[in-house]
């Protein structure tokens, strides 16, 4: 996605600008975050891609290279795929995404998921059929989304979470518990504050033991435990990463001619493994490779979390020093807003009918500042 | 004549007819008076990264 983004904004900028995409993605461009909702959609994998390579190539005027890179070499301005194909840039453009984090599972691969990519969301998609129990370990906002979205498709999910509530590390416990009452009516079980976890084979299915208690029956597993920036290329070039490939204001890694955005990049206002930065960090980026330093401008972006039976948008504060907390709670949902101590909103969490306000009132946010 | 526009990035669709109430554009205005400023609400991609459609 960032680097369709970026390749988007060079080629506004500069019509002559030599472009060359590497990507697994042979089947096309897809939006990525459209796949927790994909199986509500009744959308195959194939349904979800917008454009081939070859009309994306056309209109982007940039050649597609279908491969894995294996190595950068840095000190010679080259990139080297697995099938030893090597490639020279004058700039470098590092947008190799996030991947979800392993967890370890005695259960056969062919039985554990994720929808971090078209390819996965396909094989889960093949595999799924009606009356199914699938264990969605990890219940973050890929955890919720997708565990609402299984519940469309005829399946049973069963989440498996050490947090205390859904969502625990963005959302207070009152808007979180309720997330929770109100997925839990439409289907959804629950497992919450769960310690440990054991998976044994049980015919063709598995027999899972949670708190050394509880036990449950599951067909398969689908791991949702939160993402994790791809920077082993970065690292192997020694490109100075930390939880992300850092980046200064312009996107510019610690080599230089090399950049990073996305999920892989962690800007100076943090890692924002989010849809709504890349556009504006793809501009910033582009910008300063056709020759224009620019510094990255992040307006307010609110979170939104697709859980359709109880939608929530937030936006964190950057700050919490001296901000003050006020929920209010009416028949159109929850309300929490934070203010400084000037009375101005500094961040929110809009939960049910009220998500929708979250713009409006992020616009606002833009004017203060 | 009414005019439809999509995102290119993330697939949502702009209808002239319907504005983007909770998003700052009121129903019924027309493409060219949305501001530049303004940006999708789904993905946050700009005005420009929408081409028009047929419906």
């Amino acid at each position: 996605m960032a680097g369709y983004s970026v390749a988007r904004e060079i080629r506004r900028l500069d019509p002559e600008h030599v472009i060359a995409i590497v990507t697994e993605e042979g089947g096309g461009y897809y939006y990525k975050p459209a796949i927790s909702n994909a199986l509500r959609m009744k959308k195959t994998a194939s349904a979800l891609v917008m454009k081939d390579l070859s009309r994306l190539s056309t209109e982007l005027g940039a050649q597609f290279v279908v491969g894995e890179a294996e190595r950068v070499d840095a000190a010679d301005n080259k990139v080297v795929l697995k099938d030893g194909t090597e490639l020279g840039y004058e700039n470098l453009v590092l947008a190799t995404g996030s991947q979800p984090r392993k967890i370890e599972l005695a259960a056969a691969d062919h039985h554990v998921f994720d929808v971090n990519s078209l390819a996965q969301y396909g094989r889960l998609r093949e595999h799924l059929q009606q009356g199914m129990r699938i264990a969605v370990i990890g219940s973050g906002m890929i955890g919720c989304e997708i565990a609402e979205d299984l519940l469309q498709h005829g399946v049973k999910p069963l989440v498996i979470t050490p947090d205390a509530y859904p969502l625990q590390r963005m959302l207070p416990v009152e808007i979180g518990t309720r997330l929770e009452t109100i997925l839990e009516a439409a289907g959804v079980e629950w497992y919450c504050a769960m310690k440990t976890m054991r998976v044994s084979a049980e015919g063709s299915a598995y027999a899972m033991s949670v708190d050394e208690g509880t036990s449950l029956s599951v067909d398969a597993f689908l791991v949702a435990a939160g993402q994790v920036p791809r920077t082993e290329l970065a690292k192997a070039a020694g490109i100075r990463t930390s939880l992300g490939i850092v980046v200064d204001e312009c996107g510019l890694t610690s080599v230089p001619n090399i950049y990073a955005l996305g999920d892989c990049a962690e800007y100076t206002s943090g890692w924002l493994p989010y849809i709504a930065p890349i556009s504006f960090a793809s501009k910033a980026v582009a910008l300063s490779i056709t020759g224009q330093a620019t510094k990255m401008v992040f307006p307010p972006m609110p979170v939104k979390l697709k859980t359709h039976t109880y939608p929530i948008s937030l936006l964190p504060p950057v700050s919490m020093e001296g901000v003050t907390a006020e929920l209010e709670t009416t028949v159109k949902g929850q309300k929490l807003l934070y203010k400084e101590s000037t009375g101005a909103i500094c961040g929110f969490v809009l939960a049910g009918e009220v998500a929708r306000e979250a713009d409006a009132i992020a616009k606002t946010m833009t004017l203060a500042t | 004549m009414r005019k439809t526009l999509m995102c290119v990035i993330c697939g949502w669709i702009y209808d002239e007819e319907l504005g983007a109430p909770d998003h700052g554009i009121a129903p019924g205005t027309k493409w060219e008076d949305v501001p530049d400023s303004w940006s999708c609400p789904e993905c946050g991609a700009g005005k420009s990264d929408f081409d028009m459609i047929e419906l």
